[in-house]
């Protein structure tokens, strides 16, 4: 569209103008702590989303939902690098892990049976083993969970 | 001859009694001068230390300083070249750079509230390096053995092109002042 009225433009401008100062002088609400120590420690490489990085940091909205149903997958959420050696408790820890189930992994339509959340001990109790070749153990579970084999599944109201 | 083109005739005969063709030329040869040579003058453009960059604000309500200054508080943690000095802002990239979705992100407390913001460095890349208003201020900075909390990487390796141009600060979370 072409305006060629100088009053128009410049009543458009002016609008324009207050609306964005406006919308800028909103004030933010205090993030969740969880999601703040997110952003802090991994949505850098991974997103605000979890869509990560194409060829560099795997998209965890692809595979999270199925292992976080699993044993071995959620002692896979918490010694991944990114997780183990961040430098927060393992309370923390349990909230990051928390907020990734609940506002990245969420199914919006509610359909999906919700994930189990993580709490402090669960984090502590396999936090100190170390994963040797992250690529290779994540493509096995993944492979696993494919074909159901191998996996032990979490037990529901924990 | 009529009154009008007499007229006409003793003002021009009058100017060029009084006057003369190079002095005009030379008066109007000072004047170009002088127009150009206006701008290269030492005048003040701002106290940020970087010539050519004037002041700058946000204009946001609660965001003080200059975005253009090294010491504007989203800055604590920046190191590379401010994209408010190279055609952008602290939120924008310059025309024809993309922002890299990766990142690194730290937190810096702002004076006006006492609060600590998540701020989140964005690379602009696609562009030779801008080489103006070059920043490394550090805080929270941690060894590139923990790449994420580490702001000497390109963190360009997430764009299209991996030419870094500059970098931006915006804020993408809020706590309380113990966090």
């Amino acid at each position: 569209m072409v305006i060629h009225n100088p009053l128009t433009r410049l009543a458009l401008t002016i609008t324009f103008a207050i609306s964005t100062q406006l919308s800028a002088a909103q004030p933010l609400t205090e993030t969740d702590v969880g999601e703040f120590d997110y952003m802090i420690h991994c949505q850098g490489c991974h997103q605000a989303d979890g869509s990560g990085t194409p060829g560099a940091t795997p998209d965890l909205r692809s595979y999270g939902t199925a292992l976080l149903r699993t044993v071995e997958g959620r002692q896979y959420f918490v010694r991944v690098p990114g997780s183990r050696n961040a430098p927060i408790t393992d309370l923390q820890l349990a909230r990051v892990l928390n907020h990734i189930i609940d506002d990245i992994l969420a199914d919006p339509s509610g359909q999906v049976e919700p994930l189990q959340r993580f709490d402090e001990a669960e984090v502590a109790a396999y936090r100190p083993t170390a994963i040797d070749n992250v690529d290779l153990l994540r493509a096995t579970l993944l492979q696993q969970v494919s074909t159901g084999i191998g996996l032990q599944l979490v037990s529901q109201g924990r | 001859m009529n009154m009008f083109d007499s007229l006409i005739d003793k003002a021009s005969r009058g100017v060029a009694q009084r006057t003369s063709r190079r002095g005009f030329l030379t008066k109007v040869s000072a004047a170009l001068f002088a127009g150009a040579a206006i701008p290269l003058l030492p005048v003040a453009r701002g106290d940020n230390g970087y010539p050519g960059v004037g002041d700058q604000v946000s204009g946001i309500d609660g965001d003080p300083g200059d975005p253009s200054a090294c010491d504007y508080w989203r800055y604590c943690a920046i190191d590379g070249f401010l994209c408010s000095c190279c055609g952008g802002s602290a939120g924008s990239c310059p025309p024809g750079t993309e922002m890299s979705p990766t990142t690194w992100i730290g937190i810096c407390k702002n004076p006006e509230d006492g609060l600590n913001y998540a701020i989140s460095y964005n690379d602009c890349c696609g562009k030779t390096s801008c080489g103006r208003c070059l920043c490394n201020n550090n805080e929270g900075d941690r060894p590139v053995y923990m790449p994420y909390a580490n702001n000497d990487i390109n963190w360009c390796l997430g764009a299209k092109s991996t030419v870094y141009t500059c970098s931006t600060g915006m804020v993408i979370g809020v706590r309380g002042g113990d966090s």
